[in-house]
């Protein structure tokens, strides 16, 4: 991976080196302007090396841009490695390459405040500053200390950034490694009516569609590492770059990708003459989560996150609706007082409006005249079965307005039109659910049968009609 | 294993890496008293294809619910590579799984699904229903085999009273330690709401045999 650093240019410069680094390889990305990665692989092929390709990199940017200043190209494993000799080359030789699989030797010797730098995942997270005083306190200077120490023991005092920041030293964690190329299908787009002068009404509309991605993307536990932006104009030209995060895009970054590649465009020579009508966000890379911004069911152990890495594959393969977690809420009916909460919605409840859980919580506890006492059904029909209860001279079974049943049921005939003899019966317990509202009003009468084989349900009349509704199994 | 529920397991405990087979009225009141115990400990334990287990049952037995996840299978799943892959999915991240009665896995996977199981130490309890047609039980072969044969709901009358409890016989079948063929009665639940074994003494077990004859003849006549 190679890391192109030129220091603070404008976006209107950066457009030009942009449009220069895709003569090499159309995979360039644009860490923010200034700092470009490309795939050093594909291109060292072909021009013979890395150090050639290089060359040749900070050659062209010098040709396309003369006024940028000189750039410092820096190939490595991981794009931290990478960006780092970057940094370096832009103060010395202008090519620094790193040889393979000796990104750990030469991150040893470079400060440990190298890991605060823009380049770094861990840049602008929170707790970073704090990491970083710590481990100076305790005598840390270079990444080679950092990296001397043990993995284990580093998570378990520093948690996840420490982690991070020891892979880091070590020229790992990189996500780009296991990171998945997403198909086209996952971009969003707006069309902007009436077409769009200023930036900032372009931005508005990208905003909007990086919440929706983002958040789709977090649901399916993805993190977007790479994007692609495209604007079109209505002079019939188009924009297309792609942009890369150290760890994952947040809505907010992608607005700013959005606004850096308009302002470039709208100043290089291949600027539009009208103004913005369409605007595109496909997520080209993205990476499993990892976890941290889910904080699913809260404590992290070794345990919780088999389990949850279990469920993330099970999801992938019936798709997210399909696992759910049981919580217990307010109501009368069986159905209303278990729930079944999507997985991914309990995150985001938990995490949106901790407020609102509590409310819940509260209102499973709080007293629901009404409610059958224990035991509870074990089954419980997400879709009540439609039945029917007959007397023992084969009439329907109602109840009266006085909450009385006609007869003693009898029979009752399941929906495969199976009879079989209630020999124990209690009831009916009548149900008058928002009675103050019509259109969502529940009247029930309810009934527990026990039939000749033993077995015991919960059965509802409901409009004249009979429901079983759950079984006591 | 909850002291309660001991006679049932010859061992004290479900031994990791094996299956469990629970048939009969109650089968899921009784798997769910059977995983409850796990879950109380910290073992996370995933339901497949129980898409109508009651919340709040789970609940009284006891079981931890941030812990617990239900893993619906389409029903209409005729394609068993996709059942297979699920399992095994859940069964590497899982101490316990539950699994429902409508699931179907033949013998070559069931034998992959319990290397599988060994491999990871995961236990499984496979709640067959009513209809025991041990599908599924019979290809994994379950270590234990639990039937409840009778049972008997009190509390109810004609149009009085509430369910309270239940009374259940169950018989285990197993191998190894427990060839010999036993009966245990139990309540599924008591009125105190607990899943409990009775007194395995002689005495008190013909007692509540009785109970259940009394019953049944004050009923027919």
């Amino acid at each position: 991976m190679a890391v192109v650093n030129l220091g603070d240019i404008d976006t209107c410069d950066n457009e030009l080196v942009a449009a220069a680094l895709e003569q090499f390889t159309p995979l360039a990305e644009a860490l923010r302007p200034g700092l470009h990665v490309l795939g050093a692989r594909g291109p060292s092929r072909y021009f013979g090396g890395e150090k050639a390709v290089a060359e040749r990199v900070v050659r062209a940017i010098a040709d396309a841009v003369p006024s940028a200043p000189r750039a410092g190209v820096g190939v490595a494993d991981g794009l931290f490695a990478a960006g780092l000799a970057a940094r370096v080359a832009a103060a010395s030789t202008a090519v620094v390459v790193v040889p393979p699989r000796h990104s750990q030797p030469f991150l040893a010797d470079l400060p440990l405040t190298s890991l605060a730098d823009q380049i770094s995942p861990l840049h602008g997270e929170d707790g970073t500053e704090a990491l970083l005083d710590v481990l100076w306190r305790l005598g840390m200077r270079t990444m080679g200390d950092l990296a001397a120490l043990n993995e284990a023991d580093v998570l378990g005092r520093f948690g996840w950034p420490g982690l991070l920041a020891h892979r880091l030293t070590r020229g790992l964690g990189d996500r780009a490694l296991q990171a998945e190329a997403t198909g086209d299908s996952a971009s969003v787009e707006a069309e902007i009516d009436p077409p769009a002068d200023r930036i900032e009404t372009v931005a508005f509309t990208a905003r909007a569609l990086a919440d929706g991605m983002v958040a789709r993307l977090a649901r399916d536990g993805l993190d977007c590492v790479s994007i692609g932006i495209e604007a079109e104009s209505d002079s019939g030209h188009a924009s297309r770059r792609r942009w890369r995060h150290e760890l994952r895009f947040s809505a907010a970054d992608i607005v700013d990708r959005v606004r850096w590649q308009l302002e470039g465009w709208y100043r290089s020579p291949e600027r539009p003459t009208g103004p913005v009508t369409l605007i595109r966000i496909t997520p080209c890379v993205t990476a499993p989560a990892d976890g941290r911004q889910l904080g699913m069911w809260g404590a992290r152990s070794e345990a919780d996150e088999r389990a949850t890495k279990a469920l993330a594959r099970v999801q992938g393969l019936l798709g997210a609706e399909a696992v759910t977690v049981p919580r217990l809420d307010g109501g009368r009916r069986p159905a209303d007082i278990g729930r079944r909460v999507p997985l991914f919605d309990t995150a985001a409840e938990a995490q949106a409006s901790p407020k609102k859980a509590k409310k819940k919580a509260k209102a499973a506890e709080a007293p629901w005249p009404g409610r059958l006492p224990a035991p509870s059904p074990a089954v419980v029909l997400a879709q009540p079965e439609p039945i029917t209860v007959t007397d023992c001279v084969g009439t329907p079974v109602t109840v009266g307005g006085r909450g009385e049943a006609s007869a003693a049921p009898q029979l009752l005939t399941d929906s495969a039109g199976r009879s079989r003899t209630v020999t124990a019966w209690a009831g009916p317990w009548p149900l008058d659910e928002r009675w103050w509202r019509p259109s969502v009003r529940r009247r029930q009468a309810r009934f527990q049968m026990i039939l000749d084989d033993g077995s015991a349900h919960l059965c509802a009349l409901e409009a004249g009609r009979w429901w079983r509704e759950a079984t006591y199994d | 294993m909850e002291e309660t529920l001991s006679p049932l397991l010859p061992e004290g405990g479900i031994r990791r890496g094996t299956a469990v087979a629970v048939s009969g009225h109650g089968a899921m009141t009784l798997a769910i008293a059977l995983a409850a115990e796990a879950s109380r400990r910290g073992s996370w334990v995933a339901a497949v294809g129980m898409a109508d287990l009651g919340v709040s049952a789970l609940a009284e037995r006891g079981v931890d619910l941030e812990r617990w996840a239900l893993i619906g299978l389409p029903i209409a799943t005729r394609d068993g590579r996709l059942t297979a892959d699920v399992l095994g999915a859940v069964v590497g991240g899982f101490d316990l799984v539950l699994l429902g009665p409508a699931i179907r896995v033949g013998n070559a996977m069931a034998r992959r699904l319990l290397a599988r199981m060994r491999e990871h130490g995961t236990s499984l309890i496979c709640a067959l229903g009513n209809e025991a047609s041990g599908n599924i039980a019979a290809s994994l072969q379950p270590e234990l085999n639990m039937m409840i044969e009778q049972t008997l709901w009190t509390g109810v009358d004609d149009g009085h009273g509430r369910l309270l409890a239940r009374r259940a016989g169950v018989t285990v079948e197993g191998r190894g330690a427990a060839s010999r063929p036993r009966r245990v009665l139990m309540w599924l639940p008591s009125t105190e709401g607990r899943v409990t074994c009775v007194e395995s003494d002689q005495t008190s077990a013909s007692a509540f045999d009785l109970g259940l004859e009394d019953i049944r003849q004050r009923r027919a006549g």
